[in-house]
């Protein structure tokens, strides 16, 4: 989307121009003020704004000289630069699927972003050649170095293109980088090493589970970002997440990561954990808690009572979720929680807890048929019917739901 | 006469004062925005993204679509919103009032059938007569409303919208196939996030193609080349350095993201203006802020979303007497902003640059030009100063239009050809022939025309989106729902 050459320079052209303008402004202005009160004469605030134009006409003759300029490299720069990349791409194939011959080091940066941009598309042992191929090159080490930077934007780039490599010999300097004190910094380090994390089999991966749980945990890090790095996971996710979760003292932004992760990725084996934060003093974390229950489709025997308990919160987001994990809880006494909850004054509580019994089979679609029949409250009664005529078991026009308040 | 040359030197000394610190001031954040973009474009990660489409981590968003009179461009509009790269997301069009064939064109185009619905009735609207379903897109839901006006059918749509973020966009708007990807990924990352702007491009002269644009080219009319200027100083500079400033008070109408909740919670889009999204954006600082709740409201320059502009003076003018009415009246109701330390630097600084420098530039330009002719008239003038002035502040606007057209070279949609681009350089020196006295006479005039022209949106015409769409025959639309996509306020 954005060229990232060429941008500090003109930056720096800029804040020089806008520098000069704003001085010769100044002065004009300050120069014309004296004159005002005749302490100059009206000559030399001619000669103050013909060198002000000057100074402007100046600035704009280099300004569209430059932009010109940077249109016209930049465009050959990136024809030559795909020609390069694809041709050090086939060689890269050529090694691979071929005579084996790969490019020898030092790598050119053509030959290094092909190198990783097929890492990114071959899996398996290829994947696993390719990185080791880089890491002989010395790729790994360089990126390394690069993190060091004092430049924000160098260490983002070498986190970025680590991402994109998964080098496990780099794993710990980019975990380190998880306290760094930018944000922008700790989120694109847990990225790259949940990314390394992914791909890493054998006992190593069980250390760098372990420090990069603790770290993640420590990393202060919004509560979406840190969902978004523990599903890049994949695989080491459970052993990550279990981790952090038990950890009695985990603040509630990673709490809530973990159990979004643990419901995006279907981690069963974490129900428990999930439920036993139903009762958590944090709305947000009661709500992820039902949130993965309910993806998970399953809810612990010891956390149901606290399900349909869940559907009397007092926060609105919590009784949707609990609407929703209560699909998944047999006893009846769920059952007649749900029908109660189609008189929730949230509309959105009463259209999860229609739905939820439109989940439950033959009694759920009972009750709301007898819902959309008779329920005493006007508002229940037309949710009922209309998600039975959205799931097709009420023909359009023989209900006619209206318009409700909340 | 001393006396009267005396008052005429004064005069100048306060025009020449008045520019200098509107140029200062563009200087400074022009130089911020500019600042924010390139640390922005360093900072994005295109792994980052295909990661979140994979990973189908985004919060869902509802696409809300106010669509009046449409026919010619609804299902071009609609089928690119649908082709949209994003995890989870449902379209909701609502024809507010139409009298052509909006709705029958979508129910062709995308098999609908009509289906009633329960729907959650916050925001008090116009009746709902009906809504649709369509059989091939399960996220596309219609609805057929009265008719009372594009801030009333967004209201409507708000009402409907399952999602917890939504997207306003115009009907004619085509957008980048990540740009709610790209938008909604700072909601993600930060809590405080409430509401997300993004870049709005001229569509006019590019190739259009199954609902994306696929080239870029130069429009044909200068009227439109200037306006490509316009909205890379707007969007570039000016809203990139306001946001930068944390006071940014412009959201397009055209393409902005927004949490539902706390959107409803203030009151939705008011229907009372005819800027209802600087309004909404002036509401929600106001309120959050009196609340005392941290948040946020933030511009990003690469979610990007086309948009067909005036292709002619008349269309033009009364586009941009419109935006200044709508000014003026979102400043009128938040007037007791200005100078208020409840609202910090947004009634310290936000707040009393637009109403000083955006809303009353226009009478103080016009001002400066009569005194300069009546200066000329009376033998007072001094033709050199005046001449010198006139060329230093043309060169300054010039060298802004550069440095925003400097920043979208930066971009790799651009305009790819050379003669295009050399067009572009010459389109900022020629803006100041003409154009920019009748944009400001346009807006002086609609200073005086607040009240009479109240809720007024005057007529649009189109000629439409899609392959070959740019020559075809304009058809009038009359009072066309079409929301400007309000570049004007520190457009230059």
């Amino acid at each position: 989307m954005w060229r990232k050459y060429g941008d500090v320079p003109y930056t720096l052209l800029i804040f020089a121009i806008f520098s000069l303008e704003v001085l010769s402004l100044a002065f004009a202005t300050w120069s014309f003020s004296r004159h005002l009160f005749g302490f100059v004469p009206y000559k030399e605030i001619q000669g103050v704004l013909v060198g002000a134009v000057a100074v402007t006409a100046a600035a704009l003759a280099l300004l569209s000289g430059y932009i010109l300029a940077y249109h016209a490299l930049s465009l050959s720069r990136e024809r030559r630069s795909r020609q390069r990349v694809q041709m050090w791409t086939e060689r890269w194939i050529q090694g691979l699927f071929g005579d084996g011959s790969f490019p020898e080091a030092p790598l050119s940066p053509e030959a290094q972003e092909a190198a990783i941009a097929l890492r990114e598309l071959v899996g398996g042992d290829q994947g696993m050649e390719l990185g080791a191929r880089l890491e002989e090159a010395g790729v790994g080490q360089s990126l390394v170095r690069r993190l060091g930077s004092r430049r924000r934007t160098v260490r983002l780039d070498a986190l970025e293109t680590l991402a994109r490599a998964r080098l496990p010999t780099a794993f710990a300097a980019v975990n380190y980088l998880l306290h760094h004190p930018q944000p922008v910094v700790r989120l694109m380090a847990g990225r790259a090493a949940a990314r390394t994390l992914a791909i890493w089999n054998g006992s190593a991966r069980d250390v760098g589970v372990i420090s990069f749980a603790d770290s993640l945990a420590g990393a202060e890090l919004p509560a979406g970002a840190v969902t978004e790095v523990l599903i890049l996971l994949q695989d080491a996710a459970p052993a990550v997440i279990a981790r952090m979760m038990a950890d009695p003292n985990l603040s509630a932004p990673p709490t809530r990561a973990c159990l979004d992760a643990v419901g995006r990725l279907g981690l069963v084996q974490l129900a428990y954990e999930a439920g036993s934060r139903i009762t958590h003093a944090n709305a947000e974390v009661r709500a992820a808690a039902l949130r993965a229950l309910g993806r998970l489709r399953r809810v612990p025997a010891r956390a149901r009572d606290a399900v349909v308990i869940a559907l009397a919160d007092d926060t609105e987001f919590v009784r949707i979720q609990a609407a929703r994990a209560a699909a998944f809880v047999q006893e009846e006494n769920a059952l007649t929680a749900l029908y109660e909850s189609l008189g929730d004054p949230s509309w959105w509580v009463r259209r999860a807890s229609a739905e939820s019994l439109l989940g439950r089979g033959d009694w759920g679609v009972g009750a709301l048929q007898k819902a959309a029949a008779s329920h005493p409250d006007r508002y229940a009664k037309d949710m009922a019917a209309q998600v039975l005529l959205d799931a097709g078991l009420v023909v359009a026009g023989e209900t006619t739901p209206i318009g409700e308040a909340q | 006469m001393r006396g009267w040359a005396y008052l005429y030197v004064t005069t100048q000394f306060f025009v020449l004062a008045y520019f200098a610190v509107l140029n200062l001031l563009y200087a400074l954040f022009g130089y911020l925005g500019l600042r924010s973009v390139v640390v922005y474009a360093r900072e994005s990660s295109q792994l980052m993204l295909k990661d979140l489409l994979e990973q189908d981590l985004e919060l869902p968003v509802s696409i809300l679509v106010a669509a009046y009179n449409e026919e010619r461009t609804i299902v071009a509009s609609v089928a690119s919103l649908l082709s949209l790269r994003y995890p989870e997301f449902e379209v909701l069009v609502v024809s507010d009032g139409s009298t052509d064939g909006t709705i029958d064109r979508l129910i062709e185009g995308f098999a609908l059938v009509e289906q009633p619905r329960v729907y959650r009735r916050v925001l008090l609207t116009q009746p709902i007569l009906r809504s649709f379903r369509s059989l091939r897109y399960p996220n596309l839901i219609v609805v057929e409303k009265l008719r009372g006006g594009r801030a009333d059918a967004l209201n409507a749509a708000l009402n409907h919208a399952r999602y917890p973020l939504v997207a306003a966009v115009d009907a004619d708007t085509v957008l980048d196939a990540e740009a709610v990807l790209r938008a909604s990924r700072r909601f993600l990352e930060d809590d405080r996030v409430v509401a997300v702007g993004g870049t709005v491009r001229p569509i006019n002269g590019a190739v259009v193609d199954g609902g994306k644009v696929t080239h870029l080219r130069i429009p044909h009319r200068w009227i439109e080349r200037f306006q490509i200027l316009e909205y890379a100083r707007a969007f570039f500079t000016g809203r990139a350095g306001w946001s930068y400033f944390g006071a940014l008070l412009i959201i397009s109408g055209a393409f902005g993201l927004f949490r539902r909740e706390t959107v409803m919670q203030v009151g939705g889009f008011s229907t009372q203006t005819v800027c209802e999204d600087m309004e909404l954006v002036v509401r929600l600082h106001k309120q959050l802020r009196r609340a005392g709740k941290p948040y946020r409201i933030l511009f990003t320059p690469d979610p990007i979303c086309w948009t067909e502009v005036p292709s002619t003076i008349r269309l033009l003018r009364r586009q941009r007497n419109r935006w200044h009415r709508g000014l003026w009246e979102t400043l009128w109701t938040h007037r007791d902003m200005v100078l208020n330390p409840r609202y910090g630097r947004l009634g310290f600084v936000a707040v009393p640059y637009f109403l000083f420098f955006e809303a009353l530039g226009p009478i103080v330009e016009v001002f400066g030009y009569t005194v300069m002719i009546l200066g000329f008239f009376l033998h007072i003038l001094f033709v050199q100063f005046a001449l010198l002035f006139l060329a230093l502040s043309v060169l300054y606007g010039m060298l802004l239009s550069q440095m925003a057209v400097g920043i979208e070279t930066l971009l790799f949609s651009r305009y790819p050809r050379v003669r295009d681009r050399m067009t572009l350089v010459g389109a900022a020196f020629l803006e100041f022939v003409g154009y920019r006295q009748l944009l400001t006479l346009e807006r002086f005039i609609a200073t005086f025309q607040i009240k009479m022209k109240r809720g007024n949106w005057g007529v649009m015409t189109r000629s439409g989106i899609g392959p070959g769409a740019h020559h075809a025959q304009e058809t009038s639309v009359s009072e066309s729902t079409r929301r400007a996509t309000s570049p004007a306020p520190g457009a230059r």
